[in-house]
């Protein structure tokens, strides 16, 4: 089943520029693709157009009312002045929901992400994992069939986000959720995503099935992940290294 | 040591004022030693007090209208383009025209039945302008994907005004307002200067007459409560925004 499907759809700017052209894909329900491809080659345009926040120019988009989208902006994008319970809290106060159901998807949210010790504390308290943690918190707490990232982790040192990558598909198995992931980093497409569609200049370039034999054990020294992270380099337009 | 030091410097320069004045016998009528300003403050207690009141209400009232105008035209100002760009050149020439021109006509037009409103209004033009600015700033600087979480949240623009835009506007909405205050305090003195006697009968008129009977002492002793008033206003505002931003502005961050 197709959760979200896009239809020859491009994007051009009111200052002329075209971010994207003739896009097709689909994204079925359940599944956890990746959005790679280098800085400026329309990733991050293609998740707003998933998400409704831009209209494409052209084609068509069929996906989801907003109110079922989870986002995570390429920053935390934490309001500053709201305690972490209150910044998690705030879109389900927008949408009207009662204060116990409230109170249930805090908790719920909170102990997804590993941050049931830290309700009270302000963004300023908190490191940039942390933080990014928090806003993924704020997503999941809409308990969004579709989760949509831009970028999330790349602000992050590798370890916190190996954390948070792993965190992250533990979380997607655990939700059921279809997740479309935008990063630049080749080995977290390949290490997060069953799929990855590459893209460059505003076209979709190719997709690539990432065999997903031996997540059971360490997936970061399996030879299919090597193995998926040298593919995408390729198609990325590098001869060698991962990136 | 940061209180004491200004304090200390403070009470040298009054002694040296003090003792320079009667070792040169300077007449009081030039400059009276603080001794002398003092006993002025007190003998004309309750009438200088009195006064203190008038330009308290003036600039109150000034700042108050000030604050909330200003407010309300800079959330018109970042809804609607349009608008902005058809009133910010008349805002313009209201903030360089030299108020102490505008204020003979003001004081004409509503100055006749209510000279109290004419001094607001004076007040008010000198007050306006900084909080316009600094408000709108402040909501132009709002991170844009703040502004996309909200849409992506279904906000209406009610919350998106009450849970966004104001609180993200607070620091500079409270830097404006602190140099309003000021400014507020400024334009009831100079509304009082050209109101004039008999129509005002706030502190600067005070100044203004004193001066005509040359009682200096006086002058000062008024003088002294104007910068009183202008520090106590400072202080309040610095004191509001300390109250509103310590917990998460940056500005509060301990080095």
């Amino acid at each position: 089943m197709t959760a979200l499907a896009l239809n020859a759809a491009s994007l051009q700017y009111d200052n002329g520029f075209t971010a994207l052209r003739d896009i097709t894909a689909e994204f079925t329900r359940g599944s956890f693709t990746a959005l790679v491809g280098p800085s400026g080659c329309g990733k991050s345009s293609l998740l707003r157009l998933l998400a409704g926040l831009e209209p494409p120019s052209t084609g068509s988009v069929s996906g989801l009312a907003q109110s079922d989208i989870g986002f995570v902006f390429q920053e935390p994008t934490l309001l500053a002045w709201r305690s972490v319970a209150d910044n998690i809290t705030l879109p389900l106060k927008i949408e009207g929901h009662s204060q116990n159901e409230i109170a249930a998807r805090l908790a719920e949210a909170l102990q997804l992400v590993g941050l049931a010790d830290f309700a009270d504390a302000l963004p300023r308290q908190l490191s940039g994992g942390m933080k990014m943690r928090v806003s993924l918190a704020r997503a999941l707490a809409k308990r969004p069939p579709v989760l949509l990232m831009d970028e999330p982790f790349a602000a992050l040192d590798e370890l916190t986000r190996f954390r948070l990558d792993d965190d992250l598909r533990a979380i997607w198995q655990q939700q059921n959720c279809t997740i479309v992931f935008v990063t630049h980093s080749v080995t977290e497409a390949a290490y997060l995503a069953e799929r990855a569609l590459v893209m460059q200049d505003g076209q979709l370039k190719s997709a690539l099935a990432i065999d997903q034999t031996g997540r059971a054990d360490n997936f970061r020294s399996a030879p299919n992940y090597m193995a998926a992270c040298a593919e995408l380099s390729k198609a990325l337009g590098h001869e060698a290294g991962t990136g | 040591m940061r209180y004491l030091t200004p304090v200390l410097l403070g009470m040298a320069l009054l002694a040296l004022w003090e003792i320079w004045v009667s070792a040169a016998s300077i007449p009081v009528f030039i400059l009276p030693p603080p001794s002398a300003i003092g006993a002025a403050l007190v003998d004309n207690f309750a009438s200088l007090i009195a006064a203190l009141w008038v330009t308290v209400k003036v600039t109150a009232a000034a700042f108050f209208w000030a604050a909330v105008s200003a407010i309300g035209l800079a959330i018109i100002f970042t809804r609607a383009r349009l608008i902005e760009m058809a009133l910010y050149p008349y805002v313009v020439t209201l903030q360089v025209t030299p108020v102490v021109a505008i204020a003979p006509l003001i004081l004409i037009w509503v100055g006749f039945d209510n000279v109290s409103r004419a001094l607001v209004i004076i007040a008010w033009i000198v007050a306006f302008f900084p909080m316009l600015t600094n408000t709108v700033q402040g909501l132009r600087s709002i991170d844009p994907q703040l502004h996309d979480l909200m849409r992506l949240s279904g906000a209406n623009w009610w919350q998106r005004l009450c849970y966004l835009e104001m609180p993200a506007a607070l620091p500079s909405i409270l830097t404006g307002a602190k140099i309003s205050g000021g400014l507020a305090l400024i334009g009831a003195v100079v509304a009082e200067f050209v109101a004039g006697s008999g129509a005002s009968t706030g502190l600067a008129w005070r100044i203004i007459e004193a001066g005509n009977r040359l009682e200096i002492a006086t002058m000062f002793a008024s003088l002294a409560l104007l910068s009183a008033l202008g520090i106590v206003l400072f202080y309040l505002l610095s004191f509001c925004e300390w109250l509103l931003l310590h917990r998460w502005h940056e500005s509060f961050r301990r080095g």
